[in-house]
């Protein structure tokens, strides 16, 4: 029973991150630096690591990631997309332990490692190391978009934090 | 107020930290404008195919490539016009002096380029 509705909260959580990442792809870009965004489906992932765990969130990330590209758009979408998921991915899992406490600098730097992730992959595809001029800008969107999910995420771990029980 | 409790010392360290960051990248950004030259780079595949400098342009014209159009102008260049779908690289504007416009279908890069200091070594 308790297996079942973890993998119908997995499901319900990768169709939010998936519905998010497909809405936000609609918004025009705020600035003229390509990458600059909110982010918002990172927040899912996120909340997956601490509320669910690190498997959970990868299944999560995963199901995002693939469903994304086929619905967003072509492949490059899909190696930005992945690069920067998975990058974000692993460092929240490894400074989840020492930030749990404070969700907000951890998003920080999820979002921080998703942007230097998605450069890495630009540089690759591009061939020119030179797009790491953008390094500087998308810093601060990271800090700026990251303190922003990372305290809607605080926010809802907080309101969800007695119900851990019914869930897992 | 339940969130000021919150606001312990390790927050703030963070904040102090992160700010600190920010700011070290607006001055980077403000000081790579400043010594930024005016030289244009247009490349596709990765392969340079022409090196403009803006501030020596008189008049503007257009360069043709297959599928995007671009715009130069004295002192500045743009992407007049792309036949991708999403025209990302004709919303990403005009370049003075910093920046670079992507076309990813295409693979066609335009970058303004820095000679006094290698653009990688400093991102590390």
């Amino acid at each position: 029973m308790i297996k079942t509705k973890r993998l119908a909260l997995d499901a319900v959580l990768a169709a939010i991150a998936l519905l998010l990442f497909l809405v936000e792809a609609q918004i025009p870009p705020l600035t003229s630096i390509p990458g600059v965004k909110i982010g918002l489906a990172n927040a899912v992932t996120l909340f997956a690591v601490c509320f669910l765990g690190k498997k959970d969130a990868a299944a999560i990330l995963f199901v995002r990631v693939i469903l994304g590209a086929v619905f967003a758009g072509n492949l490059s979408t899909f190696f930005y997309s992945a690069s920067g998921a998975v990058c974000c991915y692993l460092v929240t899992c490894i400074l989840y332990k020492p930030l749990c406490k404070t969700v907000w600098v951890l998003s920080v730097f999820g979002a921080a490692a998703h942007n230097a992730g998605q450069l890495l992959c630009a540089c690759i595809l591009l061939q020119s190391p030179s797009v790491f001029w953008y390094f500087p800008y998308l810093l601060i969107a990271a800090v700026i978009s990251g303190a922003f999910t990372g305290i809607c995420v605080h926010l809802i771990l907080r309101r969800m934090k007695n119900r851990k029980e019914k869930w897992i | 107020m339940k969130h000021t409790h919150t606001l312990r010392l390790s927050n703030r360290f963070w904040i102090a930290l992160f700010s600190a960051a920010v700011l070290l990248c607006v001055v980077f950004i403000i000081l790579s404008r400043q010594f930024g030259s005016h030289t244009a780079v247009i490349s596709k595949n990765g392969t340079e195919i022409a090196r403009i400098n803006l501030s020596r342009v008189t008049e503007s014209y257009t360069i043709p490539m297959d599928g995007n159009v671009i715009l130069v102008e004295p002192g500045s260049i743009r992407m007049q016009s792309a036949d991708c779908p999403d025209q990302i690289c004709v919303h990403q504007g005009v370049l003075h002096d910093t920046g670079r416009i992507v076309c990813l279908p295409n693979r066609v890069l335009i970058e303004m380029v820095h000679t006094k200091d290698a653009p990688d070594a400093k991102a590390g």
